[in-house]
């Protein structure tokens, strides 16, 4: 099986790889999403510009602030890096739910991101952790965040000139609680639906929540209502289950062949609850 | 975790019944066997098929210069290029049918994928871009995707003679009476999907033509017996045209009725010149025959006291668009639509009708095991009503050798229904407990009896060829394919034993309809059977004339003749095997021979009583459990254990038999639970193995196999057939489990997705 | 069209090699390679498996030109005594069938245990994830795979 012929480009520099870039460029990063959909011919390209060799787009690194994580973060090095665990252990747990060791080893955040699957694990942990993703063109510079970015299932507002460069994710406050849930049709499949969320607690009330449902729309969407809901409430087992049960309002799930909406509202109803409590649980956790 | 042997057999020494390394794994696994897609050569031509876009279409026009005059493209071939566009097979071997389909459709597309035109060019990617150019002028004419709605009145005929494909009966007693009188009777339906085999080496070959005019083809086939229809499509004499088939990458019936081979055949014949095709896995999850979906209404009546009195069952089927083997899938279906067990009274009508899907044909347990799907629930739904413990209900009716099946035929053999029973059982252990609180465990058994060869009307045969060089090694010539099951390996190991000597002195040379005897196809579980019987035939002439020839040689009478690595040996004196083989000479005696196994033979199938003194040679019984822990908030299933214990009648390679056994159980289980290509009217809509999702390694349980042997199988050494048998029970096995995790309530139809499990629990 | 170096089996390749071929059908059909199996085009079956600079890696989600300066090795590559091992185990277990997951499966399981893998039947599990085999429900490969970790001396 050969993809349709493309010219092939390795980039040493972020300048050259978006000065290359044109109307029938695609950026190659791990190349497990792009390179299927070329090989099965369901993609073509007229050049193909591989960022592999760009080392500053791999970098991790913090300022007081936020994690910076490049683009070219490999899932498994998100999922292991003890600087990522600690300051994102959200982040970490959604890299370790990505597809297989293969994949994990190979895939890159960046090509996540600019992937835009809704089902993806790591735009659903972004979206919750509310990261601010630098994109650079020939124009400059960038920052979206993952609402800002994603139109639709596979659809961004990124033109192939615009390269995502890196990610940048707010460091877990001590009153932070953070959790990743999914449940997926095999172990390191996409997720039929995968729930991020983010708990501060004081007092021993919901001070803030973040909620991301990943799978169950057409882009993974943050329960606003809910957040706003939680806020203010006793913590614990009872109200998550009462979150649980608004979720249907927000959620606004469709079906495809593999998994019905009403199973993709329910799974969303379980997995927020879920995700809640763990969330609680993990408060204070490094 | 090693399987365990129960078990001794006889216990005559040699390699049989040991643990022995096949020499095909070795090779395997250090990467050096030449799969059929493993060739490139200077000057080979690549084809590519253009395929129907359209489930039900008439087709207008095929233009293809555009393609022909593409730089580099050697031939665009169509209907019109192919000599005889008709295949024709009377699939159920009793003259009741014999259905046609062409290699190539030229008038009317009858399902999405249907060949259209092959595409042959100097390199993959210019075959890609020239089937691009052929242009296909389609008429959409209206299709039906559903069994029953095609064989209703108003559907739109699919084939000339209607759209039943076929219609099987199996009848025994007055059912009718005996349901009115019954005490206790229930009635339920289960339905199965679409499934594919999906094995990871995928349809490919190549074919050339030889200087004398023969046409070869090597491909990834089940079956080189197929080499007479290529001839016959070719219009040439069927010694004109050669089929070789080497190791084949997986084939579960899937390579069984034949892939690429046709389309390479006249590849090369028009173009002279080597060529090769694979197939996409797209192509192949899309347009190559798949497992028959089935729907079965089961009314079941019983004494209170848990006696099973008769059964009234319907099957039906999706034959697709074209029969491909659908009547030998539905006949599996019907003889064991009962199960193995006794009862009064049965009467099975199953039923395939055609639609524009794609059409379904064999797979690795053949319409028996979407019986078992059925048979196996409803036991234990019977069980259910009753208030009986489901295994007790069980071994209150389990089939005894001679007693007589729903077909009227009588059992001979030993069936060891209660044995295995009893070994999965103990294996088990204690019940289940969920791992956390708020999981649901339960376990669930299913029994089953799988035929092994095919039906006795066929006139099943099956040759070897043996012969002694004058250094002492043998070869061993049989026309098998070797699917993966080490079916070369296991005739080597066979005439070794036979003959007294070590497997490595025995070479097998398979897969060549030219050069190797016929054994007919692996397939139906026969290859062992038919050929392992013709081996020791062989082996055992061959070793009389060797010890005729030592013991003239020697002195001393020819039964007391050893045959040693060096030579031969008897009381009086020795040889070595060079003298062995001059002396021979000199006697006129040829070390060779060449020995054909005839497998038991009987009239055909009395459909319009629905009964035969016989069907199938044999069966193969077996018992298989399962623990399962459900999360019933998400439906997820997860198996936490499984045991699956079949009489073999005889382990020949155990460690060959513990392979088949786990490979068919986590096939099984992909089955149960997560496998279903799905069609939307015809196109498939998971086409890719990222979305068909067979089981992965972190998927399945720890599998153990438990290898009963009683000795009594009609294959080589008293073995009995188990490729088949080993998938058979498993989808019921977990559906039972997952039933009695859920206090009851069950899904009918597979795969068991956590939805299906999720609405189940909300409906009760 | 463009010419690139790649270190395959321990010999330097150099050649030609199309932009958009893929490493997997660079192997097969220009180098031969035919112990690099192709199950798939996605990345999903691991049939086409090589090791890049040790790394298992599904050769057709790379580019052959990207391969350009690194090592790849197949399981045709002179085998050291870890290799040996597991390939002696597959044997003893009879862990192949038919045989076309093979190759990558012992690629996977060689970098699986070399990188220090446990014995235990889930972690070896989840390391074969991303091999599929249709064949052997995958409990004799699991059975060889353990058996080597539980005897192989540990490195450094």
């Amino acid at each position: 099986m050969y993809p349709l012929p493309f010219v092939y480009k390795k980039a040493q520099s972020i300048a050259e790889a978006v000065a290359w870039a044109g109307d029938d460029s695609r950026f190659l990063a791990g190349g497990q999403s792009l390179l299927p959909m070329l090989n099965l011919q369901l993609a073509s390209v007229g050049l193909l510009i591989d960022v592999n060799a760009i080392a500053e787009l791999a970098a991790i690194g913090e300022d007081r602030a936020a994690l910076s994580v490049g683009a070219l973060t490999r899932h498994d090095t998100l999922a292991r890096h003890a600087t990522v665990r600690r300051a994102s252990p959200l982040l970490a747990e959604a890299a370790s739910l990505v597809g297989n060791p293969r994949v994990r080893r190979r895939g890159t955040l960046g090509g996540s991101v600019a992937q835009a699957d809704p089902a993806a694990e790591l735009v659903t942990a972004l979206l919750a952790l509310d990261a601010e993703i630098d994109v650079v063109s020939p124009d400059g510079r960038q920052r979206y965040t993952v609402p800002s970015l994603m139109l639709g299932p596979l659809l961004t507002v990124l033109r192939s000139q615009e390269l995502v460069v890196g990610v940048r994710v707010p460091h877990r406050e001590p009153a932070e609680g953070q959790a990743f849930v999914e449940v997926a049709r095999r172990e390191g499949d996409f997720a039929l639906v995968a729930v991020a969320a983010r708990l501060w607690i004081r007092s021993g009330r919901v001070a803030r929540a973040a909620i991301a449902v990943g799978g169950a729309a057409e882009m993974p969407i943050r329960l606003a209502d809910l957040e706003a809901w939680l806020k203010g409430q006793k913590a614990g087992a009872p109200l998550w289950d009462a979150a649980g049960e608004r979720v249907s309002d927000e959620v606004r799930a469709v079906g495809d062949p593999f998994a019905g909406a009403a199973y993709r509202t329910h799974l969303s109803r379980v997995l927020v609850c879920r995700a809640l409590a763990q969330a609680e649980r993990a408060r204070g956790a490094s | 975790m090693a399987g365990r042997r129960i078990a001794g057999g006889p216990g005559v020494g040699g390699t049989t019944g040991q643990k022995f390394a096949r020499k095909d794994v070795a090779a395997k696994v250090a990467g050096l066997v030449s799969y059929s897609g493993d060739t490139q050569g200077a000057g080979m031509l690549h084809a590519r098929l253009v395929r129907s876009l359209y489930p039900h279409a008439r087709i207008t026009e095929i233009a293809i210069a555009a393609a022909q005059a593409l730089p580099g493209v050697a031939a665009v071939l169509t209907a019109r290029d192919v000599p005889c566009n008709v295949l024709a097979e009377d699939p159920s071997g009793t003259g009741g049918g014999v259905f046609t389909q062409p290699v190539l459709a030229s008038t009317e597309v009858r399902y999405v994928g249907e060949p259209l035109a092959v595409v042959v060019a100097a390199s993959p990617v210019l075959a890609d871009a020239a089937a691009q150019l052929v242009k296909v002028t389609y008429e959409p004419l209206p299709a039906v995707f559903d069994p029953g709605l095609a064989l209703a009145d108003d559907a739109p005929p699919i084939h000339p003679g209607g759209n039943l494909c076929v219609q099987w009966h199996v009848n025994k007693g007055n059912v009718e009476e005996v349901l009115a009188q019954a005490p206790v009777v229930i009635q339920r339906e289960y339905a199965t999907q679409f499934v594919d085999h999906a094995y990871l080496e995928p349809e490919a070959g190549s074919a050339w033509l030889e200087a004398d005019g023969v046409i070869v083809i090597r491909a990834a086939t089940q079956v080189i017996e197929h080499y007479r229809r290529l001839a016959g499509m070719l219009n040439l004499p069927h010694s004109r045209v050669r089929l070789i088939a080497p190791y084949v990458g997986g084939g579960f019936g899937g390579k069984e009725d034949m892939t690429v081979e046709p389309y390479l055949a006249l590849a090369a014949f028009h173009t002279r010149r080597p060529v090769r095709m694979v197939w996409s896995r797209q192509e192949s999850l899309q347009a190559r025959p798949k497992r028959h979906p089935m729907r079965f209404q089961y009314t079941v009546a019983a004494s209170r006291d848990g006696k099973l009195e008769a059964v009234d069952i319907n099957i039906l089927a999706d034959a697709g668009a074209y029969a491909l083997l659908t009547p030998r899938v539905l006949f599996a279906a019907a003889v064991v639509a009962s199960g193995p067990y006794r009862v009064l009274a049965a009467r099975v009508v199953a039923r395939a009708g055609y639609t524009h899907n794609v059409p379904s044909s064999a797979f690795r347990g053949f319409g028996a095991m979407q019986a078992a799907v059925a048979y196996e629930q409803i036991m234990d739904e019977l069980a259910e009503t009753l208030g009986m413990d489901p295994l007790e209900l069980r071994r209150k009716n389990f089939l005894q050798r001679g007693d007589e099946l729903a077909t009227g035929e009588r059992v001979e053999t030993a069936v060891w229904l209660p044995e295995t029973l009893n070994a999965v059982q103990a294996a088990l252990g204690p019940e289940p407990q969920p791992s956390r609180p708020g999981l649901l465990v339960g376990r669930g058994y299913a029994m089953n009896m799988q035929p092994y060869g095919r039906t006795v009307w066929f006139g099943d045969q099956a040759a070897v060829w043996m012969g002694l060089e004058n250094d002492g090694s043998f070869h061993l010539r049989a026309g098998v394919t070797d699917v993966g099951g080490g079916q070369a390996a296991v005739l080597g190991q066979i005439a070794a034993e036979v003959l007294g000597v070590l497997p490595e002195a025995v070479t097998v040379h398979f897969g060549d309809s030219a050069l190797t005897p016929l054994t007919g196809g692996t397939f139906a579980t026969r290859q062992l059977y038919m050929s392992g019987n013709a081996a020791v035939r062989a082996a055992e002439s061959l070793r009389e004339r060797i010890q005729r020839v030592a013991a003239t040689l020697c002195g001393g009478d020819a039964k007391t003749v050893v045959i040693e690595s060096q030579g031969v040996r008897t009381a009086r004196g020795s040889a070595r095997w060079h003298e062995v083989a001059a002396a021979a000479r000199q006697a006129g005696v040829a070390l060779e021979v060449l020995e054909t196994f005839f497998a038991e033979s009987g009239p055909g199938y009395d459909n319009r009583r629905g009964t035969a003194a016989r069907t199938f040679p044999d069966f193969t019984y077996g018992c298989h459990g399962c623990d399962v822990e459900i999360d019933p908030e998400t439906g997820q299933v997860q198996i936490l254990q499984y045991v699956a214990s079949h009489d073999v009648g005889r382990a020949i390679n155990p460690l060959s038999v513990e392979g088949q056994i786990q490979g068919g159980v986590a096939q099984g289980i992909g089955y149960a639970l997560t496998e279903e290509v799905l069609f939307h009217e015809g196109q498939c809509l998971n086409g890719t193995l990222a979305q068909y999702l067979i089981p992965a390694a972190a998927d399945l349980p720890p599998i153990r196999a438990l290898i009963l042997e009683s000795g009594e199988g009609k294959g080589p050494l008293n073995a009995r057939g188990i490729g088949e048998p080993a998938i058979s029970p498993v989808a019921p096995a977990v559906a039972n489990a997952v039933a009695r995790a859920l206090g009851g309530a069950r899904v009918r139809s597979l795969p068991i997705t956590g939805e299906k499990v999720v609405d189940t629990l909300f409906e009760r | 069209m463009t010419e690139t170096e790649f270190r395959l089996n321990g010999r330097v390749v150099r050649g030609q090699m199309a932009d958009y071929a893929t490493l997997a059908a660079y192997l097969r059909d220009n180098l031969g390679h035919f112990e690099v199996k192709a199950g798939c085009g996605e990345g999903v079956c691991g049939a086409c498996t090589v090791l890049l600079d040790g790394e298992p890696l599904a050769s057709c989600l790379l580019l052959a030109r990207q391969a350009e300066g690194c090592t790849v090795e197949t399981v045709a590559a002179a085998a050291d005594g870890l290799r040996q091992a597991l390939a002696e185990a597959f044997v003893r277990w009879e862990a192949a069938q038919c045989g076309y997951c093979t190759p990558g499966m012992l690629l996977t399981a060689y970098a699986y245990v070399k990188g220090g893998g446990s014995f235990d039947s889930p972690s070896i599990r989840r390391a074969l994830a991303g091999n599929l085999c249709r064949c052997t429900g995958y409990q004799h490969i699991i059975d060889a795979i353990a058996e080597v970790v539980s005897t192989w001396p540990a490195e450094g």
